[in-house]
């Protein structure tokens, strides 16, 4: 086999191998046993709460959130801890009111600090996301309500411990699985014409 | 046997495509990019970001990089020592190095394509798939510190090839390689050994003259001291008359790299003006 052919199937063999071993990852479920809760409360028109959900997370967590409402409500989750939040919103908001819930300074918050915001939902009534964080960080939900009127607000949230973050890692394995198989062509041709060419050997074959 | 074919390099290509053959015959390539790539989310942690995101990112990443370097370092060490003692010791053994010899192609370049198949290629699926395994999980710890991963890669690196260095004195005196492999791990699980000893005894007896000479054969040990002092304070008991400096580890570093290349540099002149066969 040519040469560089055969390092291109090596090359392949050896992707295939780390896409099994990423798919076996994949495969790993995740622990059962993080933290969980389920929250109800009423949050007043034009008001916030960042107590439901504040949490330090590194990229082997992943927290499934859910929240649902009787009045549409803003949900954003942001990678700062909730006494940043309200801190800020006290040293900047003038009120002299530590936990000061108006959502007018959530929004002045929100436009300073748009790179910490993991992910946000305006105006629902039905939030679900599983976050994965990149880094050590810290996690608030902050949940919105700018209506007029009050919302009753149900929240669940679930901690759980994972190897690697499985979507990720499936991703991967999926692609380097059949780009490796694929390099690896040559090699098997090679291999099967190898078979094909070798003589048979036993031992009624001198008789 | 390689057929060698005119041109300038030339020899010295097929004897690496010879080695490369030999050293990482099918599947046996395949087996460690897999163990890499489970190495690398199994053994991952995240020990200094306990306390939380206020750690530095470059203590993070160090902690990160340097919790995955246990199983996977040591198979990475049983490979490289493995090409080293066997396959070089196997050449020696068979005297298919005294064919090398009537090519031409200089002594320490024979040498050289046997390394760079044996350490040098072995490096690149172990550097490259954990850093990769370390990017896919954690994109912004290793991302924006790449330099710290790369440093802790370096510091735990040396010490292993320092031992295959050795194996490869031994393999060249003695001109067979088993006996050089077991001296080889037998020397790696020493000076792990030593290392815990000497910790020990700069923990109870503030003497750390011990630790600063190790750490010039195994810098992975100022590295782990500087990083540990930046993120929960001294570690080593009472030991507060040394704390590193970045600087330090970075010296400590260097100063472990040209012990590794003086080891090796003995081996390729004895290849070069003392190997009889």
């Amino acid at each position: 086999m040519n040469r560089w052919l055969a390092l291109t199937s090596r090359i392949g063999t050896s992707l295939t191998a780390i896409g099994l071993a990423l798919l076996l990852i994949s495969l790993l479920p995740s622990s059962s046993s993080g933290s969980s809760s389920q929250i109800g409360t009423q949050i007043q028109a034009g008001t916030y709460t960042a107590n439901l959900f504040d949490q330090i997370m590194s990229p082997q967590q992943s927290a499934t959130l859910t929240v649902t409402s009787d009045t549409p409500i803003d949900v954003y989750l942001v990678e700062v801890s909730s006494s940043f939040l309200y801190q800020w919103i006290y040293s900047h908001s003038g009120t002299g009111k530590y936990f000061d819930n108006n959502v007018t300074y959530l929004k002045s918050f929100l436009g300073n600090f748009t790179q910490s915001v993991a992910y946000s939902q305006k105006a629902t009534i039905s939030f679900n996301y599983q976050y994965t964080p990149t880094k050590i960080t810290n996690v608030t939900l902050i949940i919105s309500n700018p209506s007029s009127s009050n919302a009753n607000v149900q929240a669940n949230w679930k901690v759980s411990q994972q190897v690697a973050p499985a979507s990720r890692v499936a991703a991967l394995a999926d692609w380097s699985i059949p780009l490796g198989l694929v390099l690896a062509i040559p090699w098997f041709i090679d291999l099967y014409q190898r078979r094909v060419r070798r003589p048979p050997t036993g031992p009624n074959l001198s008789a | 046997m390689a057929k060698i074919q005119k041109g300038k390099g030339r020899p010295f290509v097929e004897l690496f495509a010879s080695a490369l053959n030999e050293d990482y015959r099918f599947p046996l390539l395949e087996i460690f990019c897999f163990l890499y790539a489970i190495g690398a989310f199994i053994f991952a942690g995240f020990r200094f970001g306990l306390g939380g995101p206020s750690a530095s990112g470059n203590a993070v990443a160090y902690g990160l990089t340097s919790s995955l370097l246990g199983f996977p370092l040591f198979i990475f060490v049983v490979l490289i020592l493995k090409n080293v003692a066997f396959g070089l010791g196997n050449d020696l053994e068979k005297g298919i190095v005294q064919t090398f010899f009537s090519y031409p192609i200089k002594r320490r370049w024979i040498l050289s394509a046997k390394l760079l198949s044996a350490v040098g290629v072995g490096l690149v699926p172990f550097v490259g798939i954990l850093t990769a395994g370390m990017y896919v999980l954690a994109p912004d710890v290793v991302g924006p510190y790449i330099g710290i991963v790369l440093l802790t890669f370096a510091t735990n690196l040396s010490e292993p090839l320092l031992v295959a260095g050795i194996v490869l004195l031994v393999t060249l005196l003695l001109k067979r390689g088993a006996l050089a492999l077991v001296l080889g791990i037998v020397t790696y699980f020493a000076l792990a050994i030593v290392q815990g000893i000497v910790s020990v005894i700069a923990a109870f007896t503030n003497n750390v003259t011990g630790l600063q000479i190790l750490s010039l054969i195994s810098p992975s040990l100022i590295e782990g001291r500087y990083f540990s002092e930046q993120s929960t304070g001294p570690f080593f008991g009472p030991t507060t008359s040394w704390s590193p400096t970045f600087t330090d580890v970075l010296s400590y570093t260097a100063g472990s790299y040209i012990i590794v290349a003086i080891v090796f540099l003995l081996g390729y002149m004895y290849f070069s003006r003392r190997l009889n066969l």
